[in-house]
């Protein structure tokens, strides 16, 4: 067997893992920049010109500078005691970015970079815990270990390195839409958890310190979230009113 | 106030509040802030509408509309897990270029005309020519749509002139079943997946084309469970790279490697004796071949497979020997559960009949048949190819529940269940789909004497093989009428004469029979667009105007309707009149109907009240003494199968007639078409994750769409290198039949052996069944898409 | 100690809404509040969150009882400590 399979190898190959993972999986892609959650503000690297000889073989795109900086990558996201500072814009700008990679409220979000299109998938280098890389998020992800991660997920562009795209094709589907914010029984009160906790068990995901400013919790250091956020029957496929129970 | 009470209190406050907002759809008066999330989406579960795992998904409706999808809960087969395509299905309803009216063609233009006027139309051309008339089916029909068409054309006409797209992708397996147990459909189920400790992919890509079933196999690994994954291939996909051994094969081989396989386990005495001894015939072929065949001894048997030496099988499939040896050992160790999988690999195959009998065969041989994990299992493509073709027999030979046209004794019991007179069931089979398309697309005084062909549900303008040949001539012949009942405008839809626009998934009543024997119920949901309608109703509308013009077969022997419906009270309701259609559930009324045919083969389906409550339920499904259903996991086997009463294993169908079923033993043979001087590159055809049968639906979702926007030619970095290709480039690829242009993309989703290429077909302007081959296999008559000779050459520069 | 909110909706017809209240009310594990419509605030005391979630599945088998949702849970270990 010639490939090599994470996590149950320990720490020390982890790390080595993470290398790989962004050498051979996360390749790169040209779109997308601005889609990316940004931490705080990093400089963007200059990157040397290349000839059209390179275009073939040689990455190109944000993950090509992140790859070049990839020593300096490994931290962490903010500590947890940091105090989470952010406004309704904020929020509604996450949302905003959330839709761009849905279909719907609930959809597996598609990939906003290049991968590896035959090999066994190597995601969960980096999104297993979640890391920042080159003030780029690449975020924990909010279920449970799936190996075969493309079967979800699908790249958000044409992954031919070469190619002429045709135009995408035109929808008339609405999607369901992010809700703002769980209900309250009274001000102060825990929200409710408006969406349903299916694949999204991992709270911290899209709420911990790695989440989108808009969407993270203030008190992070609290863990066991159902405690006081009640998630809901319905939602979760608990209870339901339809014709076939 | 304690803690306690404090608590109550506001325990209580928070449920008032919010049964007021529910009650009243609105926040109660007092410190309520944020609306009801999402409360106002309507769930309910449906099967997937793609392939043929089955997996059910829970699909949100908000305002008549479908706004989001969920992996359901609650479903056996898929667990809360869904693929890419699943979760995306909701979109499909929903490309911008919908039909939502009849289109007629005059003067070369598709014009909209009226319902009336359109199904006049239909009705006429039946009538005045009834033996031209055919209905070309799919494995996508549901399955009373399916059984309605079957009915119309079995009963109603009497031609048997209909056949499905099936006959495309599944048609093998079928014959496998046949010849080797006497009755279709697989003895296992996907409970076999979780006991499995070695898994065998004959020639299949399940991490792209049955996603969630390879990744229940891959998740018990990161469980830390053993199994053993094996990759038997012509190509490297993203299935390779999950197994502990991908063994690399010639096209064609996989006969040879099968023999070798049973020839070690002979000439070992690995072989499982008592099993055999106790269960198993063995058999080999006739010429013409049949699917009873001849008996052979064990001693004939084995001398046949002498000349399958491991190092002869090396020489002509290119696995090591050392390799064969391997899967024999395996195949050998009677404590291991070993489950075998295969899908178009195998059926798409001049010799799909040969090879899913050796593959049947090696593990009956070795024993590997019955225990959970222990299975020969074979995957359709389509989400209802087993409940609406092969369970329906809506094939050119069939009747529903197993039954063929040309047993008089079956003729019989089905004219008993459609109250019909005595001889009203031709026994001459119609023409399989390729003879079909053939008649259809030849002249009239050359023997072409289809002149109608009703197409629903699928794409043949793209999914049949060598389309320059079997579908556009009939384009332009003068007296062909070609009718396509779709939702969107496909290649077909383009080029028919009559076009009817239909509802899809959700937009009706349906019910899907998936790949391990489970029925599948859903509601209507959301209303379809314009006034695209059911593909039921539309055959019932038909069916009433040729009763309406006197045609003898819409009366049954009473002189009453063929399609009866009923109300609660008895009395009949005019469905064929389309504002009636939903006043009741024709679909549970002509499941009801189906059912009969179902105890005929063992194949008991329960009323459609226990399918409404349970996510698909497998059959048999049987009546216990207190009134529930059961259904069945494991087939023969007496563990599980109530049928199954005298043994622990019993093939109650034995062709043989003695419980027991055949072992065959069959030749490899070279393919019909090999590369050579002019021609010097294998071609084989297949899918991708994204794309779905032709992408007529997945090309219409922009997530599915900009993750694999077109087709391309697979190609190995070296055979470009030597033809001087560059990645991304056009070039044409051509076959003997046809040639398409198409860009090159290499290292990409897998890499072909050297000497063969790969086309996907899902993308409907790059339509590679311009180069494929017609030829079939004898016996299933289904075409080999996956080999033909082809060149691949420059883009000539275009002079200036 | 677990407390939690819950909302009951009963089925549409009135006997199978009646049947059901009647069941609530033998429950002494429950506190009822006041109906609105086919829907009723309830408060559930049960010894931990394992079976506040089987209370819940109990009423939901309930004939007469179309669903139950969860609005809220509260935890307090220590009410019913050694003081
Ligand atoms: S396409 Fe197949 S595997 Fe994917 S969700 Fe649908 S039924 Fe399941």
């Amino acid at each position: 067997m010639s490939r090599v399979r994470g996590i149950e190898v320990g720490l020390a190959a982890a790390v080595a893992i993470a290398v790989i993972g962004f050498v051979t999986g996360v390749t790169t892609t040209g779109h997308e920049v601005s889609a990316y959650v940004s931490v705080r503000p990093v400089p963007r690297p200059e990157v040397a010109a290349r000839g059209y000889a390179d275009m073939r073989t040689r990455s190109y795109g944000p993950n090509a500078e992140a790859q070049a900086q990839w020593f300096g990558a490994l931290a962490t996201g903010p500590a947890i005691s940091e105090p989470v500072v952010q406004s309704e814009a904020d929020r509604a700008a996450a949302l905003a970015r959330r839709a761009e990679r849905r279909a719907y409220d609930g959809a597996p979000p598609t990939i906003p970079h290049d991968i590896d299109q035959l090999a066994v998938p190597s995601c969960l280098a980096c999104h297993a815990e979640g890391k920042v890389i080159a003030g780029m998020v690449a975020p924990r992800m909010s279920h449970a270990r799936h190996d075969s991660c493309v079967q979800c997920h699908v790249v958000a562009a044409d992954p031919r390195r070469v190619a002429q795209t045709p135009p995408a094709p035109e929808t008339v589907f609405v999607g369901l839409e992010s809700v703002r914010g769980g209900e309250r029984a009274w001000p102060g009160a825990p929200p409710t958890i408006p969406h349903s906790t299916r694949m999204r068990e991992r709270c911290d995901a899209c709420h911990g310190t790695l989440g989108a400013l808009g969407m993270r919790s203030t008190h992070p250091w609290r863990q066991s979230c159902v405690q006081c956020h009640a998630p809901s029957a319905a939602l979760d496929q608990r209870t339901t009113t339809s014709r076939s129970p | 106030m304690d803690r306690r009470e404090f608590l109550r209190t506001s325990a209580l406050a928070a449920a008032s509040a919010a049964a007021y907002r529910m009650a009243h759809g609105q926040p109660a008066p007092g410190p309520r802030t944020t609306p009801a999330p999402n409360g106002d989406v309507r769930w309910d579960k449906a099967p997937c509408r793609f392939c043929g795992t089955g997996c059910h998904v829970q699909v949100g409706v908000r305002n008549d509309k479908v706004v989001a999808i969920a992996a359901d809960e609650k479903a056996e087969v898929n667990k809360g897990l869904l693929c890419v395509k699943g979760y995306h299905v909701g979109l499909a309803l929903y490309g911008k270029d919908r039909l939502t009216r009849p289109l007629l063609r005059r003067n070369g233009k598709l014009e909209p005309i009226s319902w009336e006027e359109a199904l006049d139309i239909v009705a006429k051309r039946a009538f005045d020519n009834p033996a031209g008339f055919a209905i070309y089916g799919s494995g996508q029909w549901t399955i009373p749509e399916g059984y309605a068409a079957n009915k119309l054309i079995k009963a109603g006409l009497a031609t048997n002139q209909i056949d499905p797209n099936a006959r495309l992708c599944m048609s093998s397996a079928v014959t496998g079943f046949l010849s080797t147990y006497g009755v279709d459909e697989p003895a296992g189920c996907y409970d076999d997946l979780d006991k499995a400790d070695v898994v065998i992919m004959w020639g299949n890509n399940p991490a792209e084309m049955h996603p969630v079933l390879f990744s229940r196999i891959v998740d018990r690994r990161s469980r830390g469970e053993k199994v053993t994954l094996i990759d038997l291939t012509t190509r490297r996909t993203r299935t390779s790279g999950f197994c502990q051994h991908t063994l690399f094969f010639k096209p064609n081989s996989d006969l040879a490697i099968a023999n070798g396989i049973a020839h070690l386990l002979v000439e070992r005495g690995t072989f499982d004796k008592a099993f055999v001894d106790a269960y198993c015939n063995f058999r080999q072929r006739t010429e013409p071949p049949t699917l009873d065949g001849q008996a052979m001894t064990f001693e004939a048997y084995r001398r046949a497979l002498a000349d399958y030496t491991p190092e002869k099988v090396e020489a002509i499939s290119g696995v090591a020997a050392a390799d064969i040896r391997m899967l024999a050992d395996l195949f050998g160790k009677r404590d291991l559960r070993i489950t075998s999988l295969w899908c178009m690999g195998m059926n798409q195959h001049t010799r799909g009949t040969a090879i899913n009998d050796l593959v049947h065969g090696i593990h009956l041989l070795s024993g590997h048949f019955g225990r959970p994990g222990d299975a020969p299992t074979s995957l359709t493509g389509q989400p209802s190819a087993c409940g609406t073709v092969r369970e329906v027999g809506t094939l050119a030979h069939g009747l529903p529940g197993g039954l063929v046209v040309t047993k008089p004794e079956h003729r019989k019991e089905a004219e008993a269940v459609w109250n019909l007179p005595a001889g009203r069931i031709n026994a001459k089979p119609g023409y399989h789909t390729v003879e079909l398309w053939k008649r259809f697309s030849t002249p009239k005084d050359k023997g072409g004497d289809i002149d109608t062909i009703w197409v629903m549900v699928t794409n043949p303008a793209r999914s049949l093989p060598n389309i320059n040949q079997l579908f556009e001539p009939s384009r332009s012949l003068p007296g062909k009428f070609l009718i396509v009942s779709d939702v969107y405008p496909t290649a077909t839809a383009m080029a028919a004469d009559l076009v009817l626009p239909s509802a899809m998934w959700v937009e009706k009543n349906g019910m899907f029979g998936n790949s391990e024997r489970r029925t599948q119920q859903w509601f209507r949901m959301v209303r379809p667009p314009g006034e695209a309608r059911d593909d039921t109703w539309q055959l019932l509308a038909v069916a009433r105007r040729l009763f309406d013009r006197g045609v003898p077969g819409l009366k049954d022997k009473d002189g009453q309707f063929l399609f009866r419906i009923r109300d609660a009270a008895g009395a009949e309701v005019p469905v064929w009149d389309w504002k009636r259609y939903y006043d009741v559930n024709v679909d549970e009324q002509l499941f009801e109907e189906y059912r009969k045919f179902s105890r005929f083969k063992h194949k008991d389906l329960a009323p459609y009240s226990e399918y409404v409550k349970a996510r698909g339920l497998r059959w048999p499904v049987v009546e216990q003494p207190d009134g529930t259903w059961r259904e069945t996991r494991f087939r023969f086997a007496r563990h599980d199968d109530p049928y199954a009463k005298k043994a622990d294993i019993q093939f109650y169908h034995s062709v043989t007639k003695d419980d027991r079923a055949l072992i065959w033993f069959h030749p490899y043979e070279p393919p019909p078409e090999s590369p050579d001087r002019d021609y010097p590159l294998w071609l084989c055809t297949g899918r991708v994750i994204e794309h779905w049968h032709t992408g007529t639906m997945t090309m219409r979702i922009p997530q599915l769409q900009r993750a694999m926007p077109e087709s391309y030619l697979e190609m190995n970095r070296e055979d470009a290198k030597a033809l001087g290709i560059a990645d991304g480039e056009v070039v044409i690829v051509e076959s003997r039949r046809g040639k398409i242009e198409l860009p090159v993309w290499i290292d990409g989703r897998a890499q072909p052996a050297r000497g063969s290429v790969f086309v996907p077909f899902f993308d409907e302007r790059l339509a590679i069944n311009r180069v494929t081959l017609e030829a079939h296999d004898p016996l299933s008559k289904q075409p080999d898409y996956k080999k033909c000779a082809v060149r691949v050459r420059k883009k000539e520069r275009q002079p200036r | 100690m677990t407390v939690s909110g819950l909302v009951i909706t009963f089925m549409d017809t009135p006997e199978a809404a009646s049947f059901a209240l009647a069941r609530l009310h033998e429950d002494a594990r429950l506190l009822l509040g006041e109906p609105v419509a086919n829907r009723l605030p309830i408060v559930a005391e049960t010894a931990d969150a394992t079976s506040g979630e089987t209370l819940v599945r109990e009423l939901e088998s309930i004939a007469g009882i179309a669903r139950v949702d969860v609005i809220s849970i509260d935890f307090a270990e220590d009410l019913d400590g050694p003081a």
